[in-house]
């Protein structure tokens, strides 16, 4: 007979540490309840719209993300999750993002008649298991928040599902993600053979990957090579690239634009968490690999971008060239620097993608944006969204008054002073590279004779939305400066001490 | 024991293992063929007619009818062995053997009697020893192979109406089998444990001074479930949904003949052994005797022996009586009735132990 | 012990993968599987065995077949032929990896460990045997956060599934 004991002692297991995972309990929560309660008994007694979820859903994730600045710093649940700088830093990118995507997806969905309680309740799911995976720091607790996540997008990708093309683009994404779920299942099985089968703790398995046998090497160099494609996969780093192009293409466009930003600043949280504290000790096994992964990423995805002809696809392309930069921060052997230079870029590249992705959309929704000729006579078109297009663009490329170049220029400081020269000037290359397709946008923009067709007036809420991140990154600009000092004050790891000392900066 | 090991050239531990093993299956297969009779001339008793009876020993002794057993099986042996022209070969060849495996080999973990020692060693009367690891795990995913059987016999036939019946198995077999752990899922709660001996022994002594302290009492939704899934599981009426004369003629055996043909009657009977078996070990006390702490092992093997053959017979019993359900009506009551109430037990179970109740 | 469970994976693995009919190829699956539940036997540790066959042969390739049944493909498709270059160069990867493999599995001291108390029959194990009740102690005490997201995760899943097939939300 199991004593009752058990039972209230996972009672006090879970009340004890459950402070740390607020935000996400708070998802998850209101997901299950939309879900059902609510969705199919509330609403139709207050007789409300389907879409009226957009709101709630939003105040969710505002509410979230108050909440996720203002946990308390530590290690909770065993050791499997941990709440310091960087978990709080890249939640906030992760929230942000997924409030983007929402605030993105009205007028799509209100177009396609697909406004369902399950489309935000699966956002909420993702954005649950995108807050995991950036306190996870075992691989079992990683392995388990990026399937929630991937999961949920794989749907998401598809939810068009009258949509040929978004079918396929779910169905390409699920074969090759589960593909490569298996790959870093794999790696993380022969990592954990190799320190013995003890422990799967990211800190613990840094201090044993330091002292493991020399007949175990292989087994080592495998392992962690098969985590590093596993990762890289989630973050369409070349080449594991090959889907991303067409589920980008494919998915509904605030998904791609959620798509481009929130996983990837998840993905990279646990990049900089199993690169920076977990194969620390194994630095040489895996940095060589990282490196090439990350020039390729650069070249790829810059030189591919050059040749498209939607812009979807072009911006796709061009999420993979700044993963490719992104990865500079990944191989900072100063794991604090890297992380803060990641943070940076990727909360600059948020804004600028979500207007650009903005822009699209507007256009969508009047049959075009699709392809980039339709951009053409954009400037006398629609003065103001041309405008805010160049910004995002030449923000994109890292044109240096825009706020793009901060993080950029920050990034590649860094990549400097640890020593990676080359891969700099690569970068620096395919930057210019990069300038030339972005500037190409423009060209069609201001330069060419509009299409036939009647000038739409723009409504208000694609207008608010469009010239608010406008501004953002416009005034950001005045700003960049200031940012890389205050990220300097963010603690990104703690020590394992779960003693909270520093506060993360409050805005 | 010890000469006897020695006489044959065996470990005294291989000799007992081999000696259980041989018990246990020429039992289950005689007490599978036993039952084919027993199923003609019970329905043949429910439905107040005389059933077989022209089959005669050595022309002159008619005993009930079981003569019947003989010509059936003889005639079964030497019967042309026909492989109809259209059939996927291999599979075909393999697919009685995939059904009856299983069947038989599920019955490995139950005890059938008390342990006992003898000369200093103790001696489990079970195939398996307890404390495997395995325990009711054991005949779960031995259950949950069996539809293999069915399912290649039904996709080798290439028969539409074979396809039918292996398809209607597959979906009946995984929708009650959650239902099924489930229930059994409580039982493993309650016990502490998950071995069979485990549970009979919680199942000794005597609840309110007049009942034996049974599952069955303690427990009732949970073996309402248990009951009802292992039917859906045995493919046995009112969920026969396999086979089914009047839609899909044979089902699953339609292209079968001969031995393959009996192999695959025999394995269903098989399964209802096992089912039996297990209905009997969880929730009616295995081979402990009520009232009887410090039974005779002869007594334990005896009891148990009538627990399971009673329920045999309930299997019988109820094919005569209930009728056939719907297939929509099967998944209606797999998924929609028998699914909450399992949880609802599940958890109710849960939440009075953690109020200190057992 | 060990070897005849591996060669029945992987056995069953190349059959599958090699394998033109669905079906077929499908229960080249359900032998892997087993194989796999073999392995997990000789690591001492039944309750993961069990669980493979109960979850994995008996329920999740079931209703596999059930769909390929359903989907009634009894025709073959005929294979796209690939280039050459591609499968040689494939099969040389295979050969190189699994020699690697070969060789730390059949140089790790836990396989000798386990052949040498296999064929002694003896009652010590290498480890101690896992059962459910220590199952389900780690998973509550030490994977809780782990055990929860993976509850979510297949909620989710569910929802999705409705969400892409069902004709009206």
């Amino acid at each position: 007979m199991l004593a009752p004991s058990f039972a209230t002692g996972l009672w006090e297991n879970l009340s004890h540490d459950i402070h740390y995972i607020w935000p996400q309990i708070l998802l998850m929560v209101s997901g299950l309840l939309m879900l059902w309660p609510l969705d199919s008994w509330l609403l139709p007694w207050t007789k409300a719209e389907k879409h009226k979820w957009a709101i709630p859903t939003m105040a969710i994730l505002l509410l979230s993300l108050a909440i996720s600045v203002y946990t308390p710093n530590g290690l909770g649940f065993s050791a499997m999750y941990k709440v310091d700088g960087l978990t709080k830093g890249f939640q906030v990118l992760c929230i942000l993002a997924s409030i983007f995507a929402v605030m993105l997806s009205q007028k799509v969905l209100g177009a396609l008649f697909e406004h369902t309680a399950e489309y935000y309740a699966l956002i909420l799911f993702a954005t649950s298991g995108m807050l995991f995976m950036c306190g996870a720091v075992d691989l079992v607790t990683i392995y388990f928040s990026i399937e929630l996540m991937a999961l949920c997008i794989y749907i998401l990708v598809a939810y068009l599902r009258n949509q040929e093309r978004g079918i396929e683009a779910g169905m390409k994404y699920f074969l090759l993600g589960a593909f490569s779920s298996g790959i870093l299942l794999y790696g993380i099985s022969l990592l954990f053979a190799a320190t013995g089968g003890i422990t799967t703790n990211l800190t613990e398995l840094n201090q044993k990957l330091a002292v493991v046998s020399q007949d175990k090497s292989l087994l080592v160099y495998s392992g962690a090579l098969m985590v590093l494609v596993g990762l890289c996969f989630k973050v369409a780093a070349v080449p594991f690239h090959m889907w991303s192009p067409d589920v980008y293409d494919g998915a509904p466009t605030p998904i791609t634009a959620w798509l481009a930003t929130a996983p990837k600043a998840a993905s990279l949280a646990v990049f900089l968490r199993i690169f920076g504290t977990g194969f620390h000790s194994i630095s040489y096994e895996w940095e060589a690999p990282l490196m090439l992964i990350a020039g390729a990423t650069m070249i790829l995805g810059n030189v591919a971008a050059i040749k498209q002809q939607s812009m979807k696809r072009l911006l796709a392309y061009s999420s993979i060239a700044h993963v490719g930069y992104m990865l500079l921060g990944v191989l900072s052997k100063d794991a604090q620097a890297g992380a803060q230079a990641i943070w940076l870029y990727m909360l600059l590249y948020l804004f600028m993608n979500t207007g650009a992705f903005a822009v699209v959309i507007y256009l969508q929704g009047k049959n075009e944006g699709e392809r980039i000729e339709d951009f053409s006579g954009m400037g006398k078109r629609h003065p103001v969204l041309a405008f805010s297009m160049l910004v995002f663009l030449l923000s994109l490329a890292g044109i240096p008054p825009f706020i793009g170049f901060f993080g950029k220029f920050y990034l590649f400081l860094l990549a400097v002073e640890q020593g990676y020269t080359t891969l700099v000037v690569i970068a620096l290359l395919t930057s210019a590279v990069s300038a030339f397709y972005y500037l190409e946008v423009v060209k069609q923009m201001y330069f060419k004779e509009p299409a036939e067709g009647e000038v739409a007036p723009m409504d208000s809420y694609s207008k608010f939305l469009i010239s608010t991140t406008c501004a953002v990154v416009i005034i950001g600009t005045a700003f960049g400066p200031q940012l890389l000092k205050w990220t300097d004050d963010i603690r990104w790891f703690e020590k394992e001490t779960p003693a909270a000392v520093m506060e993360f900066p409050n805005k | 024991m010890e000469s006897v090991a020695h006489s044959i050239g065996l470990s005294a531990v291989m000799t007992w293992t081999l000696l259980k093993v041989l018990i246990v299956f020429g039992s289950v297969m005689g007490v599978s063929s036993l039952w084919t009779w027993v199923e003609r001339r019970g329905s043949a008793m429910l439905q107040d007619r005389i059933g077989p009876n022209r089959a005669l020993l050595f022309g002159r002794w008619q005993l009930l009818g079981l003569p019947q057993l003989v010509a059936d099986g003889l005639k079964f042996f030497f019967k042309e062995d026909q492989v109809p022209p259209h059939v996927t070969k291999r599979l075909y060849w393999i697919a009685p053997m995939l059904a009856f495996v299983p069947a038989l080999i599920g019955f490995a973990v139950i005890p059938f009697g008390r342990s006992f020692s003898y000369q200093g060693a103790l001696y489990h009367l079970s195939i398996l020893e307890p404390g495997n690891g395995m325990g009711m795990l054991y005949p779960l995913a031995i259950g949950a192979v069996a539809v293999y059987g069915i399912l290649v016999a039904a996709w080798s036939s290439n028969n539409k109406w074979a396809i039918l019946g292996g398809m209607r198995a597959s979906a009946q077999m995984v929708s009650y089998e959650i239902s099924m752990g489930l229930a059994v899922l409580a039982i493993f709660m309650k016990v502490g444990g998950y071995d069979p001996g485990e549970i009979i022994t919680e199942q000794a002594g005597v609840l309110w001074k007049v009942l034996p302290n049974w599952f069955i009492f303690r427990q009732p939704l949970g073996f309402l479930v248990f009951f009802v899934c292992m039917f859906a599981e045995t493919n046995r009426l009112p969920f026969d949904f396999a086979e089914g004369e009047s839609e899909i003629v044979a089902g699953f055996h339609t292209e079968f003949g001969s031995m393959k043909f009996a192999l695959l009657a025999l394995a269903e009977y098989a399964h209802m052994t096992t089912a039996s078996a297990l209905i009997a070990t969880v929730y009616f006390g295995g081979w402990s005797v009520p009232f009887m702490p410090e039974a005779p092992v002869l007594l334990t093997i005896l009891f148990f022996l009538i627990k399971l053959l009673f329920f045999m017979w309930v299997f019988v019993w109820v094919r005569w009586t209930l009728p056939r359900f719907r297939y929509d009506q099967l998944m209606f009551l797999g998924w929609k009735v028998l699914l909450p109430i399992s949880m609802v037990n599940l958890i109710g179970n849960a939440w009075w132990m953690t109020r200190g109740g057992h | 012990m060990f070897l005849l469970f591996a060669l029945i994976t992987i056995i069953g693995a190349l059959a599958m993968s090699q394998q033109k009919n669905v079906i077929v190829a499908g229960l080249c699956m359900v032998l892997t599987f087993l194989g796999v539940a073999g392995l997990f036997l000789m690591l001492s540790n039944p309750v993961a065995a069990a669980l493979q066959v109960i979850v994995y042969s008996g329920a999740i390739m079931v209703l596999v077949l059930f769909t390929i049944m359903l989907l009634n493909s009894h025709e073959e498709e005929p294979a796209i032929q690939s280039r050459p270059i591609q499968r040689w160069v494939g099969a040389l990867l295979i050969a190189v990896f699994g020699a690697f493999a070969f060789r730390i599995v059949m140089g790790s001291k836990a396989l000798v460990d386990i052949n040498t108390l296999a064929d002694a029959n003896t009652a010590v194990r290498p480890m101690e045997a896992m059962n459910l009740a220590k199952v389900g102690e780690e998973i509550f005490r030490h994977y809780l956060l782990g055990f929860e997201i993976v509850g979510l995760l297949l909620l989710a899943a569910m929802v999705g599934a409705v969400a892409l097939t069902k004709k009206e939300l």
